[in-house]
């Protein structure tokens, strides 16, 4: 490769990159996996904990008394790593809160500084759905500390645009979907 | 103290409710979901609801169920449950209420005496909030306004512990220093950060101090 074709693959890398947003039925699934581990396996182990504060009542030796905080302590770090899958499944505040408390808490875990410009009216529930993840998905690539902006606009053909700035890179990464809905 | 329960998940309700009966309280109904306790509230005296945030009638039948609640019972305390900590709930929690309320995730009180404490904190009207969530607010790197940065070791807990919605004896008592030292902490906080608001009224404060640490971080 000459000069001029590695300055021409140089200047691609800050050409907008295309994202695909998930399918319908992939949104269905990553909703319904997300609500199995929440009802399923979080809620077991939330009961178990609870078992496991009752047992250390009982517990006269000392000794016995510390394995059971151990246990309790390794009991919380699996909650938090069954958080963690269940919000790359499918964000749990998109339910209650809609599009942008759901990307805002993403963003909060992530630590992102995020500027979100989103339509006036709210999208019908599948395609914030859709937009979500597409956007989601994406956040979960960014380093801490990037900067990213996010413009969504459109009914029934949704144009999202995300400009991402991890830091110490001098220029912001560009990034572009289109859905069709409806 | 009087607790009534409503939880969907039945491994945790049933769990909950021993626990509860261990440390000496007396639960006065257990339900499946906010409708049911709402109708135990309206005609047995309650101390603290305590309410699973995600149950029917879904998707958050917690939240709408601790509103009903405290417009119909402005005394009974409220407890909220969930399996997530996140400033989204916290600010539909504190929408509710700002006094005799709390919201925690569900493993972190599983233990008699964080239970215990918990509940006694809210009868006693204080606001609780999750340790993790308040923690992660406080940590939360800023976006170009730096005053939190300002502020020294000491002073950093005592700001988490406010976030965690305790009162200043509280705060002595978890730092072990004298409540006059928390004064004089909270004080220069106040001042570090600028923050408006009488420091006096316990509510008040959390609310200002919580106003500020979610500003810092919203951008958008």
């Amino acid at each position: 490769m000459d000069g001029r074709a590695r300055r021409v693959s140089g200047l691609g890398a800050w050409l907008p990159r295309r994202l695909r947003a998930p399918g319908r039925d992939a949104v269905r699934l990553r909703h319904d996996l997300e609500k199995d581990l929440h009802d399923g396996a979080a809620a077991g182990m939330s009961a178990l904990a609870l078992e496991l504060g009752l047992i250390s009542m009982a517990a006269d030796d000392p000794g016995l008394g510390a394995r059971i905080d151990a246990a309790q302590g390794l009991l919380r770090r699996v909650l938090d790593d069954l958080r963690g899958v269940g919000t790359a499944l499918y964000p749990p505040m998109l339910v209650s809160g809609g599009l942008a408390p759901a990307l805002r808490t993403l963003a909060e875990h992530r630590n992102l500084r995020l500027r979100l410009d989103l339509p006036g009216e709210e999208l019908r529930p599948e395609t914030r759905s859709r937009v979500a993840l597409l956007v989601a998905d994406h956040l979960h690539t960014l380093c801490a500390g990037s900067v990213v902006r996010i413009r969504v606009r459109g009914r029934r053909l949704i144009r999202v645009r995300i400009s991402d700035k991890p830091p110490g890179l001098p220029r912001a990464r560009q990034h572009r979907a289109v859905l069709r809905c409806g | 103290m009087r607790v009534a329960i409503a939880e969907d998940g039945a491994l945790f309700r049933e769990g909950l409710v021993l626990l509860l009966e261990a440390a000496g309280h007396e639960v006065v109904g257990c339900v499946a979901d906010g409708n049911a306790l709402l109708a135990i509230v309206a005609t047995e005296p309650v101390d603290v609801a305590v309410l699973d945030i995600r149950m029917p009638p879904e998707p958050d039948g917690g939240l709408v169920t601790a509103e009903r609640i405290r417009a119909l019972r402005p005394d009974t305390g409220l407890l909220l449950l969930s399996h997530y900590a996140e400033t989204h709930y916290l600010m539909r929690v504190l929408e509710i209420g700002a006094e005799r309320i709390g919201y925690r995730l569900k493993e972190q009180i599983a233990g008699v005496q964080v239970l215990a404490d918990t509940l006694d904190r809210i009868a006693a009207g204080e606001i609780v909030i999750e340790p993790v969530l308040a923690k992660r607010l406080v940590q939360a790197p800023a976006s170009g306004d730096n005053r939190v940065g300002a502020l020294s070791e000491r002073e950093l807990d005592v700001l988490r512990l406010m976030a965690e919605g305790r009162a200043n004896n509280g705060i002595a008592k978890e730092l072990y220093v004298s409540t006059k030292a928390v004064e004089k902490h909270i004080a220069a906080i106040f001042g570090k950060l600028n923050l408006p608001g009488d420091q006096t009224v316990h509510h008040r404060r959390v609310l200002a101090v919580l106003a500020y640490l979610r500003a810092r971080r919203v951008d958008g």
